[in-house]
């Protein structure tokens, strides 16, 4: 018992010379503030408006019609040559998105595609590729060859790729666009009378 | 011996101290990383989506026998041919006889659905069996635009051969260039092949049995 109040005792004499040297702290500070009151005092301020640039990044399916897809409801529908819509096992069909960065955009940006979501009877026997094209260029089998800066499935639920630049707009201009060429192919296994869809979304990243 | 022991005496505290050291330091790195990713998240971002929707096509073929209506014959052994003139009760040098088998893809016009393009090729699924097969003779060929279904096509150079002249009818289809048709989608275009059957006169009576 004895040396728990000892104990007690000390804490208290503990905190008390806390509370004197904060205390101590205090005033010295209380000085330094009374004394810079004490001073003369003259104000002068200056004001700037600062402005947040724009980020808008847009997208077209026929590279010249552009306009904002930004969620995927709004989703661009792509627009494929070829028969898309009555494929045949081991087909390709090739469809070109255009994005840019839309006129007023202060700053450049990386685009990147950033998650995919696919579905269909007939999604396990499709696959896509997607190729960075010159923005006046075809889009079919002679210009989607190289490195793809994205490739998977239909079935997927998931999608990266590299990124790809896009240059900003000199105003009053809109960006330079970036053709992306899709290139959907059907394994020898599709069936008949069978769908799927994929949808791709792209984040633009200001750089 | 004694300085060592009050080495080893020594060592725990000092252990402890480097520990809350090397703690505080991780603590301190960990809020300069920290800061770095807040700086990343600063950018601005926009997004862009785009869908695609892709469908199979179907295929399917229709064939036609004897000038009749279009109609599917998928399993073995299918309609009967029927031969002009008939082949009923042959002989050595009787007249052949000429049948038509005609093909196109199925097309929603002829109530089915609209099938995708595709290549004919016409072989032979069981070869033919029995003593007669082996003296008679057949030739298939392809039927032009503007050509009947008569003798006259078997000479006619702008017909596809098929199966060439006066072969034995033990002998099954060959694989060729001539024996791949294209057929358009949606049965745009049809296929006719011209069989002729013949008993040469110069076949022998089969061996009676014994």
């Amino acid at each position: 018992m004895a040396t728990e109040t000892n104990i007690q005792n000390d804490k208290r004499q503990h905190r008390g010379r806390k509370t004197k040297a904060l205390l101590a702290g205090g005033l010295v500070l209380g000085v330094g503030a009374a004394i810079t009151l004490a001073a003369w005092t003259d104000n002068e301020w200056v004001s700037n408006i600062f402005t947040a640039g724009q980020f808008n990044v847009q997208g077209s399916t026929n590279g010249t019609d552009y306009a904002d897809h930004a969620s995927e409801a709004s989703a661009a529908e792509l627009s494929f040559a070829g028969d898309f819509d009555s494929l045949e096992p081991e087909e390709t069909v090739y469809a070109g998105f255009w994005v840019r960065l839309a006129a007023g955009t202060t700053s450049p940006a990386t685009l990147v595609l950033s998650d995919f979501d696919g579905s269909g009877t007939a999604a396990a026997e499709i696959d896509y590729a997607i190729y960075a094209i010159a923005a006046g260029a075809t889009c079919d089998a002679t210009t989607a060859t190289g490195t793809a800066i994205a490739s998977g499935t239909l079935s997927d639920t998931t999608g990266t790729s590299t990124s790809v630049s896009l240059a900003a707009p000199v105003s009053p201009d809109p960006g330079v666009a970036q053709q992306l060429c899709f290139a959907v192919t059907s394994s020898a296994d599709l069936a008949q009378n069978t769908t799927a869809t994929g949808t791709w979304h792209f984040t633009a990243t200001s750089s | 011996m004694t300085s060592a022991r009050v080495g080893r005496r020594r060592d725990p505290p000092r252990r402890r101290t480097s520990w809350w050291l090397r703690t505080r330091a991780l603590l301190a790195g960990g809020l300069v990383l920290g800061i770095g990713t807040a700086a990343t998240l600063a950018a601005w971002n926009d997004s862009e989506y785009t869908t695609a929707t892709v469908t199979s096509g179907r295929f399917g073929i229709a064939g036609s026998v004897n000038g009749g209506a279009f109609s599917d014959h998928a399993t073995a052994p299918g309609p009967t041919l029927t031969f002009t003139p008939a082949l009923g009760a042959v002989y050595p040098g009787a007249p052949a006889g000429f049948t038509t088998v005609q093909i196109r893809t199925a097309s929603s016009a002829s109530g089915g659905f609209d099938s995708v393009p595709g290549l004919l090729r016409l072989q032979t699924a069981t070869p033919a069996t029995g003593v007669l097969a082996t003296h008679l003779v057949y030739a298939i060929r392809v039927i032009p635009s503007g050509a009947s279904c008569n003798d006259a096509l078997f000479s006619n150079a702008a017909a596809p051969v098929i199966v060439p002249n006066d072969t034995p009818f033990t002998t099954s289809v060959g694989v060729s260039a001539a024996n791949v048709q294209t057929l358009q989608a949606a049965g745009v275009n049809t296929i006719s092949y011209c069989i002729r059957i013949a008993l040469p006169a110069t076949a022998r009576r089969p061996r009676p049995p014994r």
